[in-house]
Order: structure tokens, then C-alpha cells, then sequence
């Protein structure tokens, strides 16, 4: 890449995009102690809660689970952000995704993170978590999870690293702070053909390996619950609704990151409407997937008239879950659907509203889904509901604190648009996809 | 759980948070080390030898036998003695408490005075030499100033030799006033005492019975001997006996005891005497019940002439004329087919047993129910027969030389003036206020809690300031013992030697008795050493009387008696029992014991003596009427109406009417426009007898059938609560004309719809951490004296509920 | 090999919870407070629960006394990913405190609500601890833990027939709620014996299994109420 060496703008109008690394302006570090501030008060709940115990939190007999545990599903549905959607848009050549990608794979890899993290919080005992390795029994749904969380953090990681080479090696011959740090990170990237070779090949392996792995991530989130026998989790299309809602809480979350960075560093020009339209219809899309699932998992319910599970279905509908329930249609199907549906609204704007919307409703979804059930087991018992304390509370907002602030941070290193995708995309892709075009049409078989 | 961070925790809190952030960057390890330093260390639990003692539990009067399991000096299993006769093996839950009253943090630790005023009092720790030394004085100078009579001793749950020893203590200080707290059982009690004339013992032989008729006796939740009632019970329906005794609750409320039974009967409240004589109507019109027994042995069944030429009404008209199925079912709301069914299956199935008198929970209800229940056991002839109704054959030792010799001034309640020839506590308020016939100048309470049980405590508590010297023995500040001037801590039961006699409802005589199980936790005494070490300060008579050293000599004594007697076993598995019985009915005695001190060390070890024969048919002992039969006319009843007028017109009769001898069902109430709702008053089994909201134990399982602990809760009907706008859970007012109370509202479809309650035991002020919990319904609850029988009913309080 | 079993008779058991309490006295199961109490804090390994059907005067109610079934086929114990618990070759479901990390899955996959978990560090006020029983570790907190079958009663069994040189018989290890029950509702033994009491009634019409639909396979059988069948003079 010694191409552009020697100008005074290497980059030439791709320079913008290294300028949140060059320079950092006050209000970074206004937000950055914001965010931190939330971090220490969850750090500290957590301590609390290790002090006394989880008696600290709403949770009771027989609602084990509560916040952390819609929390953990939450984050590793929005996981299915980067890794998933982008492997998908790179496998199917959707040019629009070049300035994407590296935004929406960060997002997997931070926030499954906190995923993990929700599962420690609520450990009783978390000294002992090490007894997972110890003595694993692959009996256990949640033993799948570790496994496949932990393949699908590795897979993530590489998948995001390797895109990153060239621009770390951009980083590296910048010659600005940190150059030897990158120059660790940048393996020796020079841009050479075999490299390239390579690390397209890579991205390419990695690319098809990593939406078995996602899709199976998510799976096998559902399957703790699904492999229970308790009514309404013990159902056997939570897999793909659980996928279909990661992907769509995924979708949401790219958008606000998009448009957020879109706004703070300037890159109108690379993250345009039409990136926002076309995720927006994808959102769209997803919301209509939410629906079919959603209704056919409870019209079969209702259909079947279990009165053990008739039990919770109603304490959803009409009970005391119902607003909860409700505000989950509204936000996680109206809103979204109202605004996508239309052109119009189809804008920055629109999508972004309906993502936050979607983001609200995804994880109500998870909260209906993990608390009803256990609050009606099927033995008789009495009805103590469960409300999150402050120490749940604390925590989860300190985990989405520290998310963002990760996410702050990593803009602060890294060049959060791929600059060699997106040059390439702009030398390279329209031979391309001209070339691809004309495969798809009726015409003379050109030799290949 | 305390959550207060004391300092030492903050220190572990800080410091193991800082040492394990130190460690731990958020490395995994780091993590463990940092939770291993903030959780708390383990509960280490210390060993020692293992010994297992037996004991006697004295939490109700139902009298178990315990086996205790020590741990070097630490009591930590309570179970049931096998081979005690009442229990077998089995235990309440009360009862398996117990070590919760034993280790419980808030006991009385020691003797003390108060030093403030009876309204806001102020305890001071004394010594033991002090506190008798007091009391000691205090009861001299009374003698010397000639009120020795004016002292009332108040005895509550102990065992039957405890009782002996205060009584013999009091009569020869010089004062008739033993009293003891009223019992649910008085009831059925007054009515074998109107009708047979028996005194005491009413048993039952729950075991034989094939059909059991219970009118609101709560047995599967405390009555008469709980676990006996519950083995029982078991035995009717164990599928190894081949037949099961049909088992009939007839009560307005779906209690536990209805839920268990074979059918429910849900009767409208207070129409209890109308029923039975329903049932009566169907036994007599179709010819099911008894005739040779009530020609034989029955008087007042048809009509008949006195010596006047008089003629009156017999019961067979009474029930003829008055209680058509028609009416009663009207009255009752229980349907004629019903009534129809229930007395054809119990006339069928012999031998039956009606059980009742309640009119309420645990106080006595009106005589006349109680007499209309138990007017179907002699119907059926179920007197003196197995599966039916008994009086307990009492062990009666001779009084012990030298007996008191003083001449004692009348009771404080005198007796004469009461229909019945028990005193009634509920009456002591009364005397002391009215200072009539003689000014109280003492009161000692033992094993009771008056001021918190009664439903005229509220009275109590007032009378005893006018009282100048109260003292409690208690092992807990309860709601009496907090008026006291003066605290002689009692040891728990397994603490002191225990005994206990026969047990409610139980036909035989029976003495358990054991050595105490563990040192005293606390500077505690047994009160029946401390009543002996008062007697020997006093001395002269009383010392004379009690010249034993120790409650273990005078119990020792008991044990020689039973000796004298040579009559009964110590205690043996069933097998060996029924050998014995057998031995017993061909005239046979073979004693495992040929001296007394065999005797004493195996009723030490086996837990007790009995006599495990019933003989039946000695109808002189059980039959003292008049007329030497059973009366369905009363004349110890017709007797007392022609003394007392006034009382017989307050029960809505004229003197000289027949009805006033004569089962009949009492006039209702209306409820007042304004209070629609009737508030029953309920026992659950672990509050039972009132105690007992002190210990977690049993503060967890209060009442299961609602999902209810630690709490009071007002039952009520769904559709009520529908009607008053009220849903599961609120929390409501409960007002009556005396007063409101706030309650967590429980909708239960087992209440009437015009009815609501609310469990007794709660609402103490005074004591325990864990006591003061809920609210007292005798707080709320009106009580009016039955006029005939003089006991206090709280069944006639009309309330209202509303949201707060 | 015995598999141990119980059998209830709930035309016997008269709801008294006797049970429950011998049970906590016997596995220092401790006592929350009231507060804790109130937000379902509360620890019972065995639990008398009401099935309350109809409206007045109709009413009618099985209560259940419901421990750890024992399931032969037990959701709890494959759902957990660290092996904290599992099935004794005697069929006993057992809980290793010491390994447990406190995830409850294991208390949202056992579909009875029969796993309890210590939501703070078990106290004893005052001197209640001196009551503790030897035998039985105390929990610590965040750790779950169940009725083990009194499980440190068949070790001691054991070990006294070991000592007397004889197997071990069936009389010999009663849990506490067994030995404690008024009504003698409750039967314990060797299901795998055909001729044992316990045997015998499973085989009862009377038998039945609690929620067997779902295929836990409980070794804790019920006996069902049954009815009285009428006067024998009816009857003749
Ligand atoms: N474990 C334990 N057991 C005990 C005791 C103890 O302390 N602990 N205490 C013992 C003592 S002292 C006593 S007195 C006994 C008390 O035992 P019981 O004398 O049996 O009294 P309760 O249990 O209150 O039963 C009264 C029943 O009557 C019902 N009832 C209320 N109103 C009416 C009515 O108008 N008509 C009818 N038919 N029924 C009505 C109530 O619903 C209730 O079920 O228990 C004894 N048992
Ligand atoms: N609120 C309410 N009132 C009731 C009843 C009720 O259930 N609730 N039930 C009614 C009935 S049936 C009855 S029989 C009476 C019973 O009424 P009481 O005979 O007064 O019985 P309890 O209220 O149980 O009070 C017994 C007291 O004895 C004390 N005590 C406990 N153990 C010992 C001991 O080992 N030694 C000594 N010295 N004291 C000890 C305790 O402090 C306790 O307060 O109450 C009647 N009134
Ligand atoms: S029935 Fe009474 S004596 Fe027997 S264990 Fe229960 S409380 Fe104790
Ligand atoms: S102890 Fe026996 S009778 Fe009492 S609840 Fe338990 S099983 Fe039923
Ligand atoms: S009852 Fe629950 S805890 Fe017990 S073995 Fe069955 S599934 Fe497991
Ligand atoms: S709570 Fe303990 S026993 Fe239960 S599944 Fe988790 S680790 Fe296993
Ligand atoms: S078997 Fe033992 S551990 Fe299980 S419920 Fe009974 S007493 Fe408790
Ligand atoms: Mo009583």
C-alpha cells in the first residue's frame, strides 16, 4: 500500500476517517466520565451484591432469573449485530456494506462481553465459576452456551481482526501515537499480493464459518430455556425466534451506532440515507419475521389450551405482564413496521427512531419471555412477583454504559469505516459488480 | 438476616475489596479471591457425643412424649418417643419447635423487678435470693394482714403435677383461688357435666369410631390431644385396616380439618344446635337410633310427670314439633337431602361419635349446642362403648399427709353463682375491679398469658394495675407478664424434670415424666422448685404441706403412689400393649417392675406409666345425674333456672319453660345494617392455644392453604371481596364496633359469603422479635356472657372491610 | 442395590406440616425473616401446597406434601453445567453444596419448585445455632440445595450395619419427615423390593404420580384420597 506514500494526504478524502484517532475533543471525555461514572456505581452493586448475596436483587422462589438473565440474552442478541449481518452482506457481494462492516463487527465483539458478564453477575457463587472448566457436564444447555459463546467470541474476533490488518497498517505508517502497537497488531501487513490473497481467503472462511456459529449462538441461548420442560419456554421454534429476534435487535442496534458516529465524526459522506434504507428495510423485513414467529408461538399456545400454560399466556395478555407484553407489540411490531413501511420515513431519522424502538421492545421481549414462565410454575404457589432492586438495576445500566464507552473507545484507536474496504470499493467494485451484473443477464457465457 | 454493616464488616468489606481488585485486574482468579474475601465465613457446627433423652412436650395440653437427641451439652433434634401411648413416634409441629423456645434469643435471661410503673415499666435484673425473698415477704405480710385469701394464682400449660403442687401451695398458704385459662373443649365439657354430670375427663375413643360427626371441633388443627386426633385419623384411613370411618365436618368455614374430612357440611354459623337436632328428627322418625340404650339409660327422651304431677316436654317431642327438616334446612342452609343422607349413613354405621360445643374457635360456645351434638351420642348409644364417647377413669391418689388443714374462705368467682362448677378466668377482671367479695391483693401467673388471650384481656390488663403486687413466671415478656412488678423467669420444657398427666380426650390415666434434657441455658428456674423454695421460706403450714426439696421429690412421690396402686404398665411398644391388654381382661397383672425404684428408673427410661385399659359400663362413675342415666332434660339445669330468673329470661325463656333444660338452638343475631360481615375468629394448628407466633418455625407454616406466613390475613370469600371492590393482596381495615385493624387481604372460596376471618395468635405487643407480628382479633371481637353458662362468646362481631 | 422411595397417603396425611418442620430441624434448613419471608425468600425442602379447586360451599382442596421427588428421570440434573447434582446409584438426587456455582438453573428446569437457594448467608440468631445438627453442612450463601432423602441418615445406617456386620435393612434409615409423621401417612423403603411396604403400595389403584406426564419418573409415589365406600350395614 505504498501507493499514496509520499502525499501530503495519503488518504485523500479517506482521512477523515482517521480523524477520530488523531484528535480527541472535550466532549469525548465528558461523555467517556459519564459513562465511567455508571461503570463504578455498577461496580460497586456488583460488589454489594457479592458482599450479601443475590438476595440483594427482586429475585425470589420460583423467579430465578430475572433482569441479568434478559439482560445476557439481550446482549448476545444484539451480538448478532456485526458478525452475522455483515458476514451475510459480505457473502452475498451487497457492495453497500463496505463502510459498515467494521461498525457492526464491534458490536459483537464488545457486547458479547457483557453477555458473558450478565451470566457472572448472577452467579451465585462466581468464585467458582472455574468449575465450568472443571467439571463440565455437555449435558447442560447453559455448558453449550459457554462453548459456543466462547467459539463465537474467538470466530468474532478474527473476523473482525482480520479486516482490520490494512488499516492497522495504515495506522502503523501514519507514524502518529501508539506506532508500535499497531506495528504488533499489523503483523507486517505490506499490502502485497500474496497478503492480500490471504486475507481476503480468510475474510472469506471466516465469512461462511461465522453465521453457522451465530445462528447456533443463538439457538443455544434459546435452548435454556427450550430444553426446560416449563410451560411456554418448552417450545420448538424458540431457536429460529430467538435468531430472527437477535438479528432484528442486531439490525437496530447498527443503525444507532451508525447514525451516532455518522453525527459525532462527521462521515456523512460514507454512511448515507441509503445505508439507513437499506438496513431500514432489512429491519422491516425482521419485523415481519418477529411477528409471524411471535403470533405462532402463542396462537399454538392458546390453540392447545394447556391450562398450565394457558397460565402464563394469560398472566402475558391480560395479567400482570400484559403492559409489558403489550409495549412489546407496540414497539418491537407497530412502531417499527409504521415507520419502515413507508419510503418517506424511511430516513436517518425514521430508522433510527424505529431501531430505538425495536431495541426497546427486543428486550421486553426477553423479560416476557424469561419472568412469566417462572412466576407460574405448575405447582401451586403464591404470587410474589418479581421487581428488579437497585443493585439489578445499577448494573444493567452500568453494563450499557460501559458497552458504549468501549465501543467511544475503540473508534479512539481503530478507524471505525474499513478505509481499505472502502477504497477498494471505490477502484475496484464497480468493474465488479458490472461484471457481476452482466453474469445475472441473458447474453452471450463469457469465458471465466 | 441483619443488613446493617457493623464495622468489623465494613473493614472485611473494604479490605477484601481492595485486596481483591489489587489481585485480581479482572482476571478470574482475581475474581474468586475477591468473593472468597467478601463472603462471610461458614457456619461451623461443633460436634460431640451423641445421647438421646426423653422428655415431654408441654407446648398444648396434648401431653407427647419426646425423644431428644444431645450433641454434647446441645439439644438438636426433637422427635416423637415411640413408645409413648399418645404420640407413638409422631409429633406435632408445635411440638418439633420447641428447640426454637429452648435457644429462642429473646427468653428471659433472669429474675427481674420493674422499677418504673405499671404503665411504662422498667426491668431491672436481681438475684434469684432477692426475687423469692420478695415474693416471700410480700406473701407474709399478706398472711400476717390476714389476706392470704386475696392471693390468685393463675396456672396455665403445665403438667398435672406442676398444677398439684401450686394448688396444695395456695390452699395451704391460705387462698382457694387456683384458676386456669378456659379451654375449647369447656364446652362439650359443660354439656357432659348438664348431662351426665361428669366433672372431668371427657374422652373420646377417636380409634374404634366408625362415623365421626364433628361440629366445628377443629381436631386436625389442634384439639383436645392434636397428634392423638391425628393418629387417629391416620388409622381410619390406612388401607391395611380394610374399612374407613367416615369422618363428617360440619363448620361454616373450609378449614384444613373440613378439607380433610369425608364431607364438608358448610353450615351457616351459629345454627349448629339446629343441625344436630335435624339429624335427631331423621335418627327418631326413622327409627335408626338406639332404642334400648335411651329406654334404659336415658331420661327426658319422652315426655314425662314429675313428682308434682307436672308434665313436661321430652326431647323426642322437641325435635318432632321444632326441628322438621323443612325449618331446619331453612335455618341451616344445608340442604334436607343432606341431612337426610347424613343421619340415615350415621345411624347405620355404629358405633358413631359427635363431637362439638365450639361455637367458635378454641373459647366454649353456648351449652346448648354442645348439648344437641352430644344428645346424638346418647341417641345412638355411644356412651361407655368403644368408638364412642367416655370419661376418663382418673388416677386419684390420696392427698399427701399432712394435708392443708386451713379452712379457706370462699372462691374469689364462688361457683355457686355459676351454673357450672368451674371457675371462670374471664370473670377475674370483674372481681378485681368490683373489689367483691374481697379485694385481690395478689396475682401469680404460670404458663398463661391472660392479658393476650382472653377476650376481655384488654380488661385484664386494666384490673391488674389495680392489683398491688402481680408476679409472672414466664419464660417470655408476654403481654402479662409486661404488667407484672415481679419476673421469675420458668426453665423451658427441656430444661426441667417434665410430666405431664392424661391429655384431653384421652380415656385412661396416664404419667410421663423425664429428667430435664439439657442444663439451663440462661439463669432460669423451674417454677414448681421456685413455688417449693417460696413454701419452705414461708414455712410453718405451707412448708408442712411441701416439705419436698425439690420438684423432683415431689414428682418422685407420684411415682410411689402409682406404685401403691399396683395397677398399670410403664410404657410399651403396641405389641407388648396388646399382651398386656389381653393378660389385663383375664385377670392378670404382670408388671414389668417389682419395686419402686424399678418402677422409677423405667418410667424414666420408657418416658411414662398408663393403664391401658378402658373398663366400660361403670356407669356410677359416668353417669351422676339425678336420675343416674343421661338427661336430655337437664335437671341440674332446671335446678339452676329456678335459682336464677334473671338469667333464664336473658336466654329468652321463662323460668319453669322446658326448652331451658333441653338441647335447643339458640336465637341469631342480625348483623347490623352498617357491619355486614360476621368475623369468626380461626386457630391454624401451628398458632394454636394461642402461642406460638414467636417461633419462625411455625410462623412459616401458618397458613398454608392461602400461602400465608408471618402475617395476619383476613379471609374472605372471592365473591365478597368482588363485591367490595377488593382483590388478593390488598391491604384492608378491619372495623368493628370496637375498633379497626389493618390486614393483608387473602380471597379463600372455603368462607361464607357473609363471613370473614381472621387467625388467632398474632397482634402481640410485648416479648419476642418475631411475636409482634399481625394483629389480635380479641382486640376486635365483642364478647358477650352466654347467659346460662356464663362463658364469654366472641361469635356475634359484625364488621365491615374496606381498602386502606 | 435398593432404590429408595416414599410413598404419601394423602387420604392419611392431615396436612399438619410436621414434616416440614422436622425436616428443617433436621437439615439446619434456616428460618428467613419476615421481610425476606415476604419477597418469597422462604427455604423449605418439603412443602405442604394446596390444589384448591371450586367455590363455596363447593370447595375442595388436596394438599400435597411435596419434597424432592427423585426423580429417576430428573430435568434438574442434566440442565446443570457443572455436575453439582446428580442421581446416587440408590436413585437419590443429591446436591454437592461445595461445587455448586449458583446459576438455578437447576431450580427453574425441576418443574415441582422442589430446589431452594440461599439468597444471603443463613443465619441463626441468638443461640438458634446451637441447635444446629452436626450431620449436615450449613450452606453458605448463593449456593442451591434440596432434600437429600436425609441422605447423612443412610450414610450413619450404613455405617452401623458395616459395624454390626449386616446388611443394610430396610427399617434402618427413616428420613425425618417419614419418622415424624402423626398420621403415619408417610412410608420410606426399598422400591426395588417387591415385597417391601413401600413396593406394595406403589402398586396400589391407588398410586399415582405427581405431574407423571411429564416423565420425570418421581420415586416419591402418592396414594390418592379415595372415598368412604358407604356403612357396612349398607354394604351388606
Ligand atoms: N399444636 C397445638 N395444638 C393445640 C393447642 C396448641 O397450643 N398447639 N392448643 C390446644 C387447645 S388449648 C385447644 S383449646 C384446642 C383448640 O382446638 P379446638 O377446640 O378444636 O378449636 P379450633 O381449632 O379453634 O376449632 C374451632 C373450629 O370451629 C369453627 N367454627 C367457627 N365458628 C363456628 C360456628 O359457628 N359453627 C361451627 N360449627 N364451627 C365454627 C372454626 O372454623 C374452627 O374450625 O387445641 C389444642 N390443640
Ligand atoms: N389470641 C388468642 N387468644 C386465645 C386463643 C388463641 O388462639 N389466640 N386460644 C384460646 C384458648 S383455646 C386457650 S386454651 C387459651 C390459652 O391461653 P393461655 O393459657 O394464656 O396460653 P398462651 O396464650 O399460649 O400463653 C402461654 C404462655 O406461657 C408462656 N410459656 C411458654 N412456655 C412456658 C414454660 O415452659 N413455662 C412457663 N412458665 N411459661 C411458658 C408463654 O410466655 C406464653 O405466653 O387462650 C384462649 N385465647
Ligand atoms: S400436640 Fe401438643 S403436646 Fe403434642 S407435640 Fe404438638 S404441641 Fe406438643
Ligand atoms: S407430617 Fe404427615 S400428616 Fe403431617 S403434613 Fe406431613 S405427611 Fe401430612
Ligand atoms: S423433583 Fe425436581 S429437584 Fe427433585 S429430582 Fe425431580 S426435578 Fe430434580
Ligand atoms: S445452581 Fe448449582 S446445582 Fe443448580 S444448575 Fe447451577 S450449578 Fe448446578
Ligand atoms: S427426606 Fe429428609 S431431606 Fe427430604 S424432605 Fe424429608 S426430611 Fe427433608
Ligand atoms: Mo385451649
Amino acid at each position: 500500500m505504498k501507493k499514496n506514500g509520499d502525499s501530503p494526504h495519503p488518504l485523500g478524502p479517506d482521512e477523515v476517517l482517521l480523524q477520530p484517532i488523531v484528535a480527541t475533543r472535550h466532549s469525548f471525555y465528558y461523555l467517556a466520565l459519564v459513562l465511567l461514572g455508571f461503570t463504578t456505581l455498577a461496580f460497586f452493586a456488583w460488589l454489594h451484591q457479592l458482599r450479601w448475596g443475590l438476595g440483594t436483587t427482586g429475585l425470589n422462589v420460583p423467579t430465578y432469573w430475572g433482569m441479568y438473565i434478559t439482560n445476557f440474552v439481550f446482549f448476545i442478541g444484539i451480538s448478532h449485530a456485526g458478525t452475522l449481518i455483515s458476514a451475510i452482506l459480505r457473502l452475498c457481494h451487497a457492495e453497500w456494506r463496505r463502510s459498515i462492516t467494521r461498525a457492526a463487527e464491534v458490536i459483537t465483539v464488545i457486547v458479547l462481553f457483557f453477555g458473558v458478564g450478565s451470566v457472572i453477575v448472577d452467579l451465585g457463587r462466581p468464585d467458582r465459576i472455574l468449575n465450568v472448566l472443571r467439571h463440565p457436564n455437555f449435558y447442560s444447555p447453559l455448558l453449550w452456551d459457554v462453548c459456543s459463546i466462547s467459539i463465537y467470541l474467538t470466530a468474532s474476533t478474527i473476523y473482525l481482526y482480520l479486516p482490520l490488518i490494512p488499516d492497522l497498517a495504515i495506522l502503523r505508517d501514519q507514524a502518529g501515537k501508539y506506532t508500535r502497537f499497531y506495528r504488533l497488531l499489523a503483523l507486517g501487513w505490506q499490502g502485497t499480493e500474496r497478503q492480500r490473497r490471504w486475507l481476503e481467503r480468510g475474510i472469506a472462511i471466516m465469512a461462511v464459518l461465522v453465521i453457522p456459529i451465530a445462528i447456533s449462538v443463538h439457538t443455544v441461548v434459546s435452548w435454556v430455556f427450550g430444553m426446560t420442560v416449563q410451560p411456554m419456554w418448552h417450545s420448538t421454534i424458540f431457536g429460529p425466534y430467538f435468531v430472527v429476534g437477535a438479528i432484528f435487535s442486531g439490525i437496530a442496534s447498527i443503525i444507532i451506532a451508525m447514525a451516532l458516529i455518522r453525527r459525532i465524526y462527521y462521515l456523512q459522506d460514507y454512511l448515507k440515507p441509503i445505508h439507513f434504507n437499506h438496513l431500514g428495510t432489512l429491519l422491516l423485513v425482521f419485523a415481519l419475521l418477529w411477528f409471524y414467529f411471535t403470533f405462532a408461538e402463542h396462537l399454538t399456545t392458546y390453540y392447545g389450551q394447556d391450562p398450565t400454560h394457558l397460565e402464563v399466556f394469560y398472566s402475558k395478555l391480560t395479567g400482570r405482564y400484559a403492559p409489558l407484553f403489550w409495549g412489546m407489540v407496540v414497539t418491537c411490531f407497530l412502531i417499527p413496521v409504521g415507520i419502515l413501511a413507508r419510503r418517506q420515513t424511511r430516513t436517518v431519522t425514521g430508522t433510527v427512531i424505529a431501531s430505538l424502538s425495536v431495541l426497546v421492545g427486543m428486550w421486553l421481549e426477553r423479560f416476557v419471555i424469561v419472568v412469566p414462565t417462572l412466576a407460574h410454575p405448575r405447582v401451586p404457589w403464591d404470587k410474589v412477583f418479581y421487581s428488579p432492586t437497585w443493585v439489578e438495576i445499577s448494573i444493567t445500566l452500568g453494563f450499557g454504559a460501559t458497552f458504549i464507552f468501549l465501543y467511544m473507545l475503540f473508534t479512539k484507536f481503530f478507524p471505525i469505516v474499513s478505509i481499505w474496504e472502502v477504497r477498494e470499493g471505490r477502484e475496484q467494485a464497480l468493474a465488479e459488480v458490472a461484471e457481476r451484473v452482466k453474469s445475472y443477464l441473458p447474453g452471450p457465457e463469457e469465458p471465466r | 438476616m441483619s443488613f446493617r454493616v457493623n464495622r468489623r464488616d465494613f473493614l472485611r468489606f473494604a479490605g477484601g475489596g481492595a485486596a481483591g481488585l489489587a489481585a485480581s485486574g479482572v482476571t478470574l482468579r482475581g475474581l474468586s479471591t475477591l468473593n472468597a474475601a467478601l463472603a462471610a465465613e461458614e457456619v461451623e457446627v461443633p460436634g460431640g457425643p451423641e445421647a438421646w433423652r426423653l422428655s415431654v412436650c408441654s407446648l398444648c395440653p396434648g401431653g407427647c412424649g419426646l425423644r431428644v437427641r444431645t450433641i454434647g451439652k446441645r439439644a438438636v433434634k426433637i422427635q416423637g418417643n415411640p413408645l409413648h401411648p399418645v404420640n407413638r413416634g409422631g409429633l406435632c409441629p408445635r411440638g418439633l419447635a420447641g428447640l426454637q423456645v429452648l435457644y429462642h434469643p429473646d427468653r428471659l435471661r433472669a429474675p427481674q423487678k420493674n422499677v418504673g410503673s405499671r404503665e411504662a415499666p422498667q426491668w431491672q435484673e436481681i438475684s434469684w435470693d432477692e426475687a423469692i425473698g420478695t415474693l416471700a415477704d410480700r406473701l407474709a405480710e399478706l398472711n400476717r394482714r390476714g389476706q392470704a385469701h386475696g392471693v390468685v394464682f393463675v396456672g396455665g400449660r403445665c403438667g398435672h403435677q406442676r398444677h398439684r403442687l401450686f394448688q396444695r401451695f395456695l390452699r395451704a398458704y391460705g387462698s382457694p383461688n387456683y384458676l386456669r385459662t378456659p379451654s375449647g373443649l369447656d364446652g362439650a365439657q359443660a354439656a357432659a357435666y348438664l348431662q351426665q354430670g361428669a366433672r372431668e375427663g371427657l374422652a373420646y375413643d377417636l380409634e374404634g369410631t366408625r362415623y365421626l360427626l364433628s361440629f366445628g371441633a377443629n381436631f386436625l388443627e389442634g384439639w383436645g390431644s392434636p397428634v392423638g386426633a391425628m393418629r387417629a385419623f391416620g388409622q381410619w384411613r390406612d388401607s391395611a385396616a380394610g374399612r374407613r370411618t367416615k369422618f363428617v365436618q360440619v363448620e361454616p368455614r373450609f378449614s384444613l380439618t373440613a378439607a380433610r374430612a369425608d364431607e364438608w357440611v358448610a353450615v351457616r354459623p351459629g345454627t349448629e344446635a339446629a343441625l344436630a337436632l335435624g339429624l335427631a328428627y331423621v335418627l327418631i322418625t326413622e327409627g335408626l337410633y338406639d332404642a334400648r340404650f335411651v329406654s334404659e339409660r336415658t331420661f327426658g327422651f319422652e315426655d314425662w310427670r314429675d313428682a308434682a304431677g307436672r308434665t313436661h316436654l321430652g326431647f323426642r317431642s322437641l325435635v318432632l314439633t321444632e326441628y322438621r327438616l323443612n325449618l331446619v334446612a331453612a335455618l341451616t342452609q344445608v340442604p334436607v337431602e343432606t341431612i337426610l343422607r347424613l343421619a340415615r349413613e350415621f345411624g347405620r354405621s355404629r358405633p358413631g361419635l359427635a363431637l362439638g360445643g365450639h361455637h367458635a374457635s378454641t373459647l366454649p360456645g353456648d351449652p346448648y349446642t354442645a348439648m344437641a351434638v352430644h344428645s346424638l351420642n346418647a341417641l345412638m348409644g355411644s356412651l361407655e362403648t368403644p368408638g364412642g364417647v367416655l370419661v376418663r377413669a382418673e388416677f386419684e391418689a390420696e392427698e399427701p399427709r399432712p394435708s392443708p388443714v386451713r379452712r379457706l374462705p370462699p372462691h374469689l368467682l364462688d361457683p355457686d353463682d355459676t351454673l357450672l362448677p368451674w371457675a371462670d378466668l374471664t370473670r377475674l377482671p370483674e372481681a378485681i375491679l368490683a373489689g367483691k367479695p374481697y379485694a385481690v391483693e395478689a396475682v401469680l401467673v404460670h404458663g398463661a398469658d391472660p392479658v393476650f388471650s382472653l377476650p376481655n384481656g384488654e380488661q385484664l390488663a386494666l384490673a391488674l394495675q389495680r392489683v398491688p403486687f402481680v408476679v409472672s413466671f414466664a419464660s417470655f415478656l408476654d403481654e402479662t407478664t409486661a404488667q407484672a412488678d415481679l419476673i421469675l423467669p420458668d426453665h423451658t420444657d427441656l430444661e426441667k424434670w417434665q410430666e405431664a398427666g392424661s391429655p384431653p380426650t384421652f380415656p385412661v390415666p396416664l404419667q410421663s415424666l423425664s429428667p430435664p434434657v439439657v442444663e439451663p441455658v440462661h439463669q432460669t428456674r423451674d417454677a414448681a422448685d421456685v413455688v417449693l423454695a417460696l413454701a419452705h421460706t414461708l414455712g410453718g403450714e405451707v412448708a408442712a404441706a411441701l416439705p419436698q426439696g425439690s420438684f423432683q421429690e415431689f414428682v418422685r412421690r407420684q411415682v410411689e403412689e402409682i406404685f401403691a396402686a399396683q395397677t398399670g404398665y410403664t410404657f410399651t411398644t403396641s405389641l407388648e400393649e396388646t399382651w398386656n391388654r389381653l393378660l389385663e381382661r383375664s385377670g392378670w397383672w404382670a408388671p414389668t417392675y417389682s419395686t419402686v425404684e424399678q418402677l422409677w428408673e423405667q418410667i424414666q427410661e420408657r418416658g411414662g406409666w398408663w393403664e391401658p385399659n378402658y373398663y366400660y359400663g361403670e356407669w356410677k362413675r359416668v353417669l351422676r345425674t339425678p336420675s343416674r342415666r343421661f338427661e336430655f332434660y337437664s335437671q341440674a339445669l332446671a335446678r339452676w333456672a329456678a335459682q336464677h330468673v334473671d338469667q333464664a329470661r336473658a336466654a329468652g325463656f321463662e323460668p319453669g319453660d322446658d326448652h331451658l333444660c333441653l338441647p335447643h338452638q339458640p336465637p341469631l343475631p342480625e348483623s347490623p345494617a352498617e357491619f355486614p360481615l360476621l368475623l369468626l375468629p380461626v386457630e391454624v394448628l401451628p398458632l394454636a392455644g394461642g402461642d406460638g407466633a414467636h417461633l419462625p418455625y411455625l410462623e412459616q407454616i401458618a397458613g398454608p392453604h392461602v400461602f400465608e406466613q408471618w402475617e395476619s390475613w383476613l379471609e374472605i370469600n372471592p365473591r365478597t371481596a368482588g363485591e367490595l371492590g377488593l382483590v388478593e393482596g390488598d391491604r384492608v381495615w378491619v372495623e368493628s364496633p370496637r375498633g379497626r385493624a389493618q390486614v393483608r387481604l387473602r380471597l379463600y372460596p372455603g368462607v361464607h359469603p357473609a363471613v370473614v376471618h381472621l387467625p388467632l395468635g398474632y397482634g402481640r405487643t410485648q416479648g419476642s422479635r418475631w411475636g409482634r407480628r399481625g394483629v389480635n382479633p380479641l382486640g376486635l371481637l365483642e364478647s358477650q356472657r352466654e347467659p346460662v353458662s356464663g362463658h364469654l362468646q366472641i361469635t356475634r362481631t359484625y364488621v365491615r372491610v374496606y381498602r386502606s | 442395590m435398593p432404590r429408595w422411595g416414599m410413598v404419601i397417603d394423602l387420604a392419611k396425611c392431615t396436612a399438619c406440616q410436621a414434616c416440614v418442620v422436622a425436616c428443617q430441624t433436621e437439615n439446619n434448613v434456616p428460618c428467613v425473616e419476615p421481610e425476606q419471608a415476604a419477597r418469597g425468600r422462604r427455604i423449605s425442602w418439603l412443602t405442604v401446597l394446596p390444589e384448591l379447586h371450586g367455590d363455596y360451599p363447593r370447595v375442595s382442596m388436596r394438599l400435597l406434601p411435596l419434597p424432592c421427588l427423585h426423580c429417576d428421570s430428573p430435568p434438574c440434573i442434566r440442565v446443570c453445567p457443572v455436575g453439582a447434582t446428580g442421581i446416587t446409584p440408590e436413585g437419590v438426587v443429591r446436591q454437592t453444596f461445595a461445587r455448586c456455582i449458583g446459576c438455578r438453573y437447576c431450580t427453574n428446569a425441576c418443574p415441582y419448585t422442589r430446589r431452594m437457594f440461599n439468597w444471603y448467608r443463613p443465619e441463626f440468631p441468638g443461640g438458634l445455632s446451637l441447635a444446629l445438627n452436626p450431620d449436615v453442612s450449613v450452606r453458605p450463601k448463593g449456593v442451591v440445595e434440596k432434600c437429600t432423602l436425609c441422605h447423612h441418615r443412610l450414610m450413619q445406617a450404613r455405617e452401623r450395619a458395616q459395624a454390626e456386620e449386616r446388611p443394610l435393612a430396610e427399617g434402618d434409615y427413616l428420613p425425618a419427615c417419614v419418622e415424624i409423621c402423626p398420621a403415619t401417612a408417610m412410608y420410606f423403603g426399598d422400591l426395588e423390593d417387591p415385597d417391601s411396604k413401600v413396593a406394595e403400595l406403589a402398586r396400589s389403584p391407588r398410586a399415582f404420580r405427581y405431574l407423571e406426564e411429564l416423565g420425570t419418573e418421581p420415586k416419591v409415589i402418592y396414594l390418592s384420597e379415595g372415598e368412604w365406600t358407604g356403612s357396612e350395614e349398607e354394604r351388606r
